[in-house]
């Protein structure tokens, strides 16, 4: 090659060189998009504003956002109110948003996606390869105001879990329904995330399951966290699609994914997977966080909690949920809710059971409070509601025949089908029925006795219960007929001497030896006995004083009722005197004044009784006459506390408003009185509170731990042993004073508790009695979460033993050999065990669980009398034995609180 | 004073240029030897090194693309941030805002791939010329040395734009380094001498690829490294001319045929004149063609050659620049790996052979390689065929030989590799230094040096069995490199096509 090649070449070279740099300086300088659209725009400008517009790259620098969106360089009309409706991209944005959402302040690819700092068309849109955030299209969009507004209260589980938010206005779906209709698909998928129970499985802000993935910050899983390799074929790759199909059919799109479909159509999938697309981890400054996020310190209701975390495998209606893949046992069976109470439950919430797919939802864990636990278990409750009203109770109304049926079904597999007892009480027994009011046996079988073996028959409805409690009234015999009773009176058939037998067996300790009252009234008393009727004596020795010591006699016969008034008549020699047939009308109001300046102190402030008798006793008030009150009252009852109230000359009930007398009520006052009395007979039953304790406490304690010995049985707290808890709340509501010292006066025939009024090596005093009676009072306590304080039976190696091999031989098949569980739930779980008492075990051992293939083992209604009480408790022995580590306990367990001195 | 001032252009230019009209021989050796710029070159310059076969002006275009990549590289440092949470979108923004900072960034990419590849091919050209004998041995060396450092550039200036495929393609450079740790542990050294953690450290400051990492790879890239280039580049001028400038065959006046100037030989050869003075001087006379009668002027001839080169290789960068955008993937992303996970072209034979076992592909092999071909003009000392393309035909034929064989061979163990499977596959226990010692990276050079000595033994020529052994090494490079970028996919498994890829 000579020279002038070399030149040519040269030239050509340098030419070439020149072209490629022109050609790139012409783009740099004339080729960009945004001009063509800049100068559109201005064209349309008027003519002074023309003038003035020089077309420049615009873009918002927005380092809080990390980003920097020249949007506005094509988009150059966005916020120019004479732009809307123009064509794109000059048209201004639609709706009002960017009243509130300035672009120099937010940009457009915080809601929008996209690469804002591109300038050509697909680049700056995202759709170019390499680009994880392409623009939003459609209704998406509205799924990034998930990033700043996600604990919005219009926002699915913020709504329930956060309170009510500080500043800023919550935006609530209706508003939004109307100024932004597309974000109702994003409100409608968190709606259908917090009522579809997805917390169960799925951890959001902390709160949730562990058995799926955190969804958090599912939103910020880029394509690559998706494997698209099982979606149908034709079906877009992209993350949208995959979450579209997941919800449809999540197992089909993950292989091996226990999720469920739950059913959504193809609208509710959207929805869902416009939430999760949502569910973004930007980290937006706080100012862009409106409202900001805070924990509520109230309960959310139940109902809401129980949508968000349960209800994904418990189901609706408590039965059976979406989530198959779960063996998850029925929570609303009416029977596992009578047997179990509510500590139970919420122990089981919020332990969780290990070994199985519920997790432990306590605040370390699943993230609830206790408050949250609690209503929770209080939601549950409610599928199965009390449906009976044991304040409307009656024996009477019920019918026997059809409380027969009902005990062999649900009672006799404890209480033994004649009321023997077994693992429940013995019932059949006189003295128990004595002593039981209708009223404690219904508010007994309607609330049950948490930690015992008897559930609260709480599905029972109140006629049936009132079948049962007639049912049990029948083993206490016929009622006597009083007039049988006053027939042999008046025919002289009593027999003093036997009915003064009667009396020292049964009467004298409360009554005293020779009738001169005790913890009973006094009965020899000559103003008692010359006003009342043989009548009313036999009605009161035959019906009791219902919730007071005093116990309805009705194993008496009709004999031994007239022997015993007989008796009664002896101790006293005044006169019977005629009572007035009638008095005066009174004021009732007036009365209740009255009563509380005169009469409370004694009687009680509610007429419940206090070192006076208790007044406010239906079976008083049917007998007792108007005459009988005006004249106790005005003449009081010599020798007894009770004085007369009637003024001097004026206690005639005939003559009202009569002169003044040693007390300071008139005729018309008195009759003011019995009128409330009466009116008290069909008034509501007063508060427990107004309840009046006589007794010391402290004298009562140390009877209680000493000489009664009641501590050996009933444990140092009243936490029970061999003999009851007295301290259980049930217990304690269940129960008048008059049961605790009726019971104390006459034992229990059939059990350890024995009598401590007569014979024997600690007889109490009737005060003594009464101030063990004020110290079992004092102690209702809430039982200490823990197995500590359900120990019902105690285990022993030989009952372990025994109950190991009936173990082996009933349950093994079923609930696999040492209670590992099998076909039916495992046993030897710490956390159920934790949870359930002794005497839930045995109620469901022996009545077994309706609906599920647990069948009751116990002498039941089938007649399937396989096992003993005693091997029964064997077992439950055998089951509590395998209790290993406690959860832990979330609080330390309360302690009893001491007595308090006086 | 006013005829100074008239005289101002004339006595400026005279001050920079101290020679008159290009007119004579002498002035125009007066520009070479005047200029700063051009006196590495000599003043003449013999013909046959004007020769385009010569040399194919590969070192002179390396230069040239070096050049191209300070003055880029310079303008992108004045745009570039580097830190993680900026870099991606610093680069990003130089394709979108900055004035031509698409085409200064696609230019400097552009220019360090083609250096990596004429650098190699400079390489090839010097070795296959057998340029590297006598007194050029250590030039060879210097040479390597620029390889490595060419290759350290490249590979350090692969990092910084921060998008997954430089995120992923630095990790799997790390773990490379990493790789003498397969030997320490199976020596059981690793807990006192962990050679491979110590070099991954140094490289990266971190045990993942990070900020430290960045603002390492950032200052070996625009500082350190193109400083010590530039002095061994010096270095490698300055030997050229001082080891006789360009290469050529001892016959090659013979070979340019009698020097005609104006229809006549100056010195016609063969005509038996000497020009001794035979009474004074003993020992051979000065070689009629040995006389200045083979050389002509640098200038023009020279540097019209090298300005064409210069303008046709900066014409062939603005072209590729200004119509093939740079690969910038997405942001880095350390919990999203790339899979596959490439390192540059330029390593991928090595990954391919880091696959079978990563000290024999990563550390002995380059280790061997790099020794070897540092050591050959050492080992190989005949100077007989100097200067001709693969030392005459015989040799051409060997190079021809061994480039069919090595490409058989190595072809043939891919295949075996890919579809029977390796001693792993059979032995799934065997111990590992079983396999750092026998894998098909160590089988390739066994084979290509028991075939090369063959060579070297047949022919009784250390050139001829060095030829081959280059040959194959060159071949099995090539190869692997087209294997391991085009037909490895996820997983590294085999695809004929990377649309065959499986969906994820």
């Amino acid at each position: 090659m000579n020279g002038r090649g070399f030149k040519i070449l040269t030239i050509v070279g340098c030419l070439g060189t020149l072209v490629f740099l022109g050609l790139e300086a012409w783009n740099e300088h004339f080729a960009g998009e945004w001009r063509a659209w800049q100068d559109r725009y201005a064209e349309g400008l008027p003519a002074d504003l023309r003038a003035g517009f020089a077309p420049a790259l615009q873009q918002a620098f927005l380092p809080d956002l990390e980003r920097v969106d020249r949007c506005q360089s094509c988009h150059v009309g966005i916020d120019d109110p004479a732009m809307a409706g123009a064509e794109l991209p000059l048209a201004a944005h639609p709706g009002d948003l960017l009243s509130s959402h300035p672009v120099e302040d937010f940009g457009c690819t915080v809601c929008h996606d996209g690469q804002g700092r591109a300038v050509s068309l697909p680049a700056a849109h995202g759709r170019v390869p390499h680009w994880e955030e392409p623009m939003l299209a459609g209704d998406l969009v509205y799924t990034s105001c998930g990033r700043c507004h996600a604990a919005n209260a219009l926002f699915g589980p913020e709504r329930e879990l956060y309170g009510e938010e500080e500043g800023g206005a919550a935006i609530l779906a209706d508003d939004l329904a109307a100024t932004l209709p597309g974000a109702a698909l994003l409100a409608r998928g968190k709606e259908l995330a917090a009522t579809s129970g997805c917390l169960g499985c799925h951890t959001y802000q902390g709160l949730g399951g562990t058995l799926g993935p955190d969804l958090t910050h599912v939103g910020d899983k880029g394509v690559h966290g998706y494997d698209f390799s099982h979606l149908p074929a034709g079906t877009e790759r992209t993350p949208l699609a995959w979450l579209i199909a997941h919800f449809e059919d999540p197992s089909a799109v993950s292989p091996g994914s226990v999720m469920p479909g739950f059913g959504v159509g193809e609208e509710d999938a959207r929805a869902l997977a416009a939430y999760m697309l949502s569910l973004r981890s930007i980290d937006v400054p706080a100012r862009f966080r409106v409202p900001p996020a805070r924990r509520s310190t109230a309960p959310a209701g139940g109902e809401a909690l129980y949508g968000l975390f349960c209800v994904a495998c418990h189901g609706r209606d408590l039965q059976s949920g979406a989530v198959t893949a779960f063996r998850t046992p029925s929570i609303g069976n009416e029977s596992l809710l009578c047997v179990a109470d509510d500590a139970y439950l919420a122990s089981i919430v919020r332990n969780g059971r290990r070994g199985t797919n519920m997790p432990a939802w306590r605040e370390d864990a699943g993230g609830l409070t206790s408050a949250q636990i609690d209503a929770l278990v209080a939601t549950i409750r409610a599928h199965a509601p009390d449906r009976a009203d044991a304040s409307a109770v009656s024996a009477a109304a019920g019918d026997p025949r059809a409380g027969a049926a009902l005990y062999r079904g649900r009672c006799a597999t404890c209480h033994g089908l004649a009321g023997e007892g077994g693992i429940g009480t013995r019932l059949n027994s006189p003295d128990v029925l004595a002593v039981l009011s209708d009223d404690a046996l219904a508010r007994t079988i309607v609330e049950g006795r948490p930690n015992t073996g008897m559930p609260s028959w709480r599905n029972l409805r109140t006629s049936e219960v009132s079948d049962l409690v007639a049912f049990l009234r029948s083993w206490e015999g016929p009622r006597v007929e009083i007039a049988a009773v006053a027939g042999r009176l008046a025919a002289g058939e009593g027999d003093a001497d036997l009915g003064a037998r009667i009396y020292a067996g049964r009467c004298a300790a409360c009554h005293g030896p020779g009738g001169e009252g005790a913890i009973g009234p006094s009965l020899a008393n000559d103003g008692f006995l010359s006003l009342v009727s043989d009548e009313y004596l036999a009605y009161a020795i035959r019906d009791g004083r219902p919730g007071t010591a005093m116990p309805a006699w009705r194993s008496l016969a009709a004999e031994d009722v007239g022997d015993l008034v007989t008796h009664l008549r002896t101790l006293s020699d005044a006169p019977r005197r005629a009572l007035p047939a009638s008095i005066a009308q009174g004021d009732p109001e007036h009365g209740e004044l009255l009563f509380a300046r005169a009469c409370a102190a004694c009687h009680g402030p509610e007429a419940t009784g206090g070192s006076g008798p208790q007044l406010r006793n239906p079976v008083f008030l049917d007998h007792a006459t108007d005459g009988y009150l005006f004249t106790t009252i005005a003449e009081g009852r010599p020798g007894t506390p009770m004085r007369g109230f009637a003024r001097a000359g004026a206690a005639r009930p005939d003559r009202p408003g009569g002169a003044a007398g040693i007390a300071d009520l008139t005729s018309a006052q008195i009759a003011d009185v019995v009128a409330w009395l009466r009116w008290l007979r069909h008034a509501p039953p007063p508060p427990e509170s107004a309840r009046t304790v006589l007794g010391s406490i402290g004298r009562g304690q140390e009877i209680y731990e000493n000489l009664g010995a009641c501590a050996r049985c009933h444990g140092a707290r009243g936490e029970g042993g061999i003999g009851p808890a007295l301290g259980q709340p049930s217990f304690q509501r269940q129960t008048s004073e008059g049961h605790l010292i009726a019971t104390m006066v006459l034992g229990r025939e059939g059990t350890p508790m024995r009598q401590y009024a007569s014979g024997g090596l600690a007889d109490l005093s009737a005060p003594e009695i009464m101030d063990v009676s004020a110290y079992v009072r004092s102690l209702a306590y809430d039982l200490p979460a823990g197995p500590e304080g359900w120990r019902v039976y105690a285990e022993t190696e030989d009952r372990i033993r025994l109950g190991r091999e009936l173990f082996a031989g009933y349950c093994a098949s079923c609930h696999g050999s040492d209670g590992r569980g099998g076909f039916a739930p495992e046993l030897a779980n710490p956390d159920f065990l934790a949870a359930a008492s002794d005497g839930f075990l045995a109620a469901t051992i022996a009545r077994g669980r309706d609906g599920t293939p647990m069948r009751a083992f116990g002498p039941g209604p089938a007649g399937l009398a396989i096992l003993s009480p005693d091997e029964v408790r064997a077992i439950v022995a055998a089951i509590r034995a395998w209790a290993g580590e406690p959860p832990p306990a979330t609080s330390p367990p309360p302690t009893p609180p001491l007595p308090p001195s006086q | 004073m006013r005829e100074n001032l008239r005289d101002l252009p004339r006595a400026v230019r005279g001050s920079i240029v101290r020679h008159g009209a290009t007119d004579s021989d002498r002035t125009r050796s007066q520009i070479v030897a005047n200029n700063f710029f051009l006196h590495a070159q000599s003043a003449r310059v013999h013909k046959h090194s004007l020769r385009p076969s010569t040399t194919w002006g590969l070192g002179l275009i390396a230069l040239i693309l070096f050049a191209i990549l300070c003055v880029t590289g310079t303008l992108l440092m004045v745009y570039y941030k580097p830190s993680v949470d900026q870099a991606y979108d610093s680069v990003r923004d130089l394709g979108f805002i900055v004035p031509t900072g698409r085409m200064m960034r696609n230019v400097h990419r552009w220019a360090a791939h083609g250096m990596v590849l004429v650098v190699l091919a400079h390489m090839a050209r010097v070795f296959y010329t057998g340029s590297y004998g006598g007194r050029r041995a250590f030039n060879w060396v210097v040479g390597m040395v620029l390889l490595v450092l060419t290759l350290g550039l490249s590979f350090t200036g692969y990092l910084l734009p921060w998008d997954q495929l430089a995120y992923w393609a630095i990790t799997i450079g790390a773990n490379i380094a990493l790789s003498p740790r397969e030997v320490t542990d199976a020596l059981g050294l690793t807990a006192t001498f962990d050679l491979g953690g110590l070099q991954k450290s140094l490289l990266l400051g971190s045990s993942t690829v990070g900020q430290e990492a960045l603002i390492r790879f950032y200052v070996l890239h625009i500082v350190l490294l193109p400083v010590v280039l530039v002095a061994f580049l010096g270095v490698h001028f300055w030997r050229i001319r001082k080891d006789g400038g360009l290469n050529r065959p001892a016959d090659a006046g013979a070979r340019l045929g009698p020097d005609v100037r104006n229809g006549r030989a100056i010195f016609p050869e063969g005509s038996g004149k000497t020009y001794g003075l035979m009474a004074l001087v003993r020992g051979r006379t000065g070689a009629v063609d040995r006389g200045p009668e083979h050389t002509v002027s640098a200038w023009p001839h020279l540097f019209q050659a090298e300005m064409l080169v210069l303008v046709l290789t900066t014409l062939a960068m603005l072209a590729l620049g200004y119509l093939f955008d740079a690969p910038l993937k997405e942001l880095a992303n350390p919990s999203v790996p790339e899979n596959p996970a490439k390192a540059p072209w330029y390593f991928l034979g090595l990954q391919e052979l880091v696959s079978y076992s990563a000290f024999a592909g990563g550390i002995a092999i380059p280790a061997i390689a790099v020794l070897g071909l540092m050591l050959i003009p050492y080992l190989d000392r005949e100077e007989e065929t100097s200067g001709r393309w693969f030392a005459g035909p015989s040799g051409r034929r060997i190079a021809a030989l061994s480039a069919v064989f090595a490409a058989a061979f190595v072809v043939a163990m891919l295949w075996f590799t890919v579809s029977v499977g390796w001693i792993r596959s059979w032995f799934p226990a065997s111990p590992q230094w079983v396999i750092t010692l026998c894998n098909p990276g160590t089988v390739y050079v066994v084979a290509f040096a028991l075939w090369s000595a063959a060579f070297a033994r047949r022919t009784r020529s250390t050139r001829m069995g060095a030829m081959a052994l280059f040959t194959c090494f060159l071949v099995a490079f090539a190869i692997l490199t087209y294997f391991a970028t085009f037909l490895r996919g996820p997983n590294w498994d085999f695809y004929w096509s990377s649309s065959d890829w499986p969906a994820h």
